[in-house]
């Protein structure tokens, strides 16, 4: 293997007949963000639940450093790779930093990390997202954005090598889309490896180091930002028209997609 | 890892968990003091202190029916007491964590009267601790059959309720067909496995029940972390390195155990698996590192104080303990779960 901390080879997945997740490659070095796009149904939430180790391939195999992660148990898996999900539940009555505290829960047998260590991993993952003040808030209690933060929290608590998250903006208004693709840069840049579904092209053009656009379950194409964000794939995978354009503020593209129903 | 409060962490329950356990010794040394003073032979409290007190070679033996009443009767009722409301108010709080449901209780699932079975025909072999091995048996296998039907990977939070239901009547009924097939003489009749009773305790049931429910409680505590990470759902836990489906069937095997002691020793007592956890969390927070004790000291607290009404209230005739509890409890259950915004 090589010293990518990701690496999944030809992964398929098949259940009742459909073919959900069709051999996809993919690698992921340390600093690396990875976006990862596509219309509904493409297969990107399969394939995070398969790089994740909660599915297990039909086909193919993934690999955390070198090690296959069909060799790990789910307490092996926990300390090295976190997830967030589209799906947790909401009805959660813990407080905002017992949520996040649970974070520490795979590490609670390794005997390297003292109680103030684990503390200061809650405390360090909560100035992060800007959630300190919602520390004492009940979980439950929260709005989508304060709840998402939080669960984001939770997620670099856990301190893996490995991060993968699914639609983290979905549902936030832009002020909180950036924010949160701004605090995953920095994941990335503190050297880990992070993996991220998003529904928005050109978030993912601001902060993704390269894109991967699935369709079918197949990876279309996976490259360089500048490579992948091309007019013609675009509008053949959306089904839309669409346009790439230089940003009008600084360096970059953006997407536009041309609305046919105006003259 | 230590709590946080031990770092000058604030937690926002601290305050209320202090009062909390403040009331919980307020009342659970009132119920001890009821349960041994009260009864159809009164025992004034220095008496029962000079009694408990020669037991321990702090004073001469005093002797007489009051010493017999008291050492014979009370203490044996009481530990069963005790362990009793402690397992059941565990198992409650365990049972309604790995099912992630406020409805989850032994015996509503039907795990005690699937122990109640296996007592019932271990009474008619082995006496209280034929009963009580019986109802270990039956109390595992029935949590079993509920693991069974609630299988696949993940719980189905409906459907386990559901089938617990059904399991609970039928083998209720089943103990019967046990009951009125076995000897009259060697058997205890269905009320008192259906609406439990402690009159029959003994040294020998209040020792075999205490172990039991000792290694049952101590197990379940090793799990209150893995607890509050269920609370997330199974999904979230298995990401956070949880092997779900082995700490579910691990703890409903433990929690059917457990039941199915206090089942053999006295039978099926409602309510209290049911209500004491929702009870306790309203005083202690949602963390099971605080919610498994204080669940131990309110149940038995629970079913001591629930005796004590049994054998008084309508003296000179005892009523089954069980009565009481469930009188008690549904009143206390519709009213909590009323107060709930967002069941």
């Amino acid at each position: 293997m090589s010293e990518a901390l990701l690496t999944a080879t030809g992964v398929s997945y098949v259940i009742d007949g459909a073919q959900l997740v069709d051999s996809v490659d993919v690698e992921v070095p340390p600093g690396e963000l990875l976006a990862v796009l596509g219309p509904n149904g493409a297969g990107k939430s399969t394939l995070l639940s398969l790089l994740s180790g909660d599915l297990v391939p039909s086909e193919g195999a993934v690999y955390y450093s070198a090690t296959a992660t069909s060799t790990l148990g789910d307490s092996e898996r926990a300390v090295k790779r976190a997830v967030f999900s589209q799906r947790a539940p909401i009805d959660v009555p813990f407080t905002a930093r017992s949520v996040v505290s649970l974070g520490r829960y795979p590490h609670r047998h390794d005997d390297s990390f003292t109680p103030e260590e684990d503390l200061a991993f809650v405390s360090s993952a909560m100035e992060t997202t800007d959630t300190s003040g919602l520390a004492n808030r009940t979980y439950s209690t929260l709005s989508g954005g304060e709840r998402t933060r939080v669960a984001i929290a939770r997620v670099l608590a856990q301190a893996t090598p490995i991060v993968l998250l699914d639609e983290p903006t979905t549902a936030l208004d832009v002020y909180h889309q950036e924010r949160i693709l701004q605090i995953l840069r920095g994941v990335a840049d503190e050297g880990r490896a992070v993996v991220v579904v998003l529904h928005d092209l050109n978030s993912a053009a601001t902060y993704a180091d390269r894109l991967m656009v699935m369709a079918g379950g197949r990876v279309l194409t996976q490259g360089p930002v500048e490579e992948v964000l091309d007019a013609e794939l675009l509008t053949d995978v959306y089904g839309l028209p669409m346009a790439v354009v230089d940003h009008p503020l600084r360096q970059g593209k953006i997407v536009l997609v041309d609305d046919q129903t105006k003259p | 890892m230590s709590s946080h409060t031990d770092l000058g962490v604030s937690d926002p329950f601290e305050t209320k968990r202090r009062v909390t356990w403040a009331v919980l010794i307020v009342l659970a040394i009132g119920a001890v003091v009821l349960a041994v003073s009260t009864g159809t032979v009164p025992v004034p409290l220095g008496d029962v202190g000079t009694i408990l007190g020669s037991k321990l070679g702090l004073s001469d033996p005093p002797g007489g029916i009051a010493e017999a009443v008291v050492w014979n009767i009370r203490m044996p009722r009481l530990v069963v007491g005790v362990a009793t409301g402690a397992a059941l108010g565990v198992v409650g709080a365990v049972l309604q964590g790995v099912l992630r449901n406020d409805m989850a209780d032994p015996h509503l699932l039907g795990i005690g009267p699937g122990a109640a079975i296996g007592a019932a025909i271990g009474a008619s072999a082995g006496g209280t601790r034929g009963a009580i091995a019986g109802g270990v048996f039956a109390g595992v296998l029935t949590a079993f059959v509920l693991r069974r039907l609630a299988a696949g990977p993940t719980v189905d939070r409906t459907r386990i309720i559901l089938s617990g239901a059904a399991l609970s009547l039928a083998l209720g009924a089943w103990v019967g067909f046990v009951v009125f097939g076995a000897d009259r003489g060697s058997v205890p009749p269905l009320e008192f496995w259906l609406l439990g009773s402690l009159s029959a305790a003994t040294w020998s049931t209040a020792s075999t029940l205490a172990v039991f429910v000792l290694f049952g409680v101590v197990g379940m505590f090793t799990a209150r972390r893995t607890l509050d990470v269920l609370v997330l759902g199974e999904r979230e836990a298995r990401f956070l390195g949880v092997d779900t489906y082995l700490v579910t069937t691990v703890l409903l095997i433990v929690a059917g155990a457990t039941v199915g002691a206090t089942v053999g020793a006295v039978g099926v007592i409602a309510f209290v698996g049911l209500l004491v956890p929702l009870v306790v969390r309203f005083g202690v927070g949602p963390s099971y590192r605080h919610i498994l004790p204080a669940s131990v000291v309110a149940g038995a607290i629970f079913i001591v104080a629930a005796d004590v009404v049994a054998r008084s209230v309508m003296q000179p005739v005892e009523i089954p303990v069980g009565l009481v509890t469930a009188a008690v409890g549904g009143p206390v259950f519709l009213w909590l779960i009323g107060r709930r915004t967002n069941v």
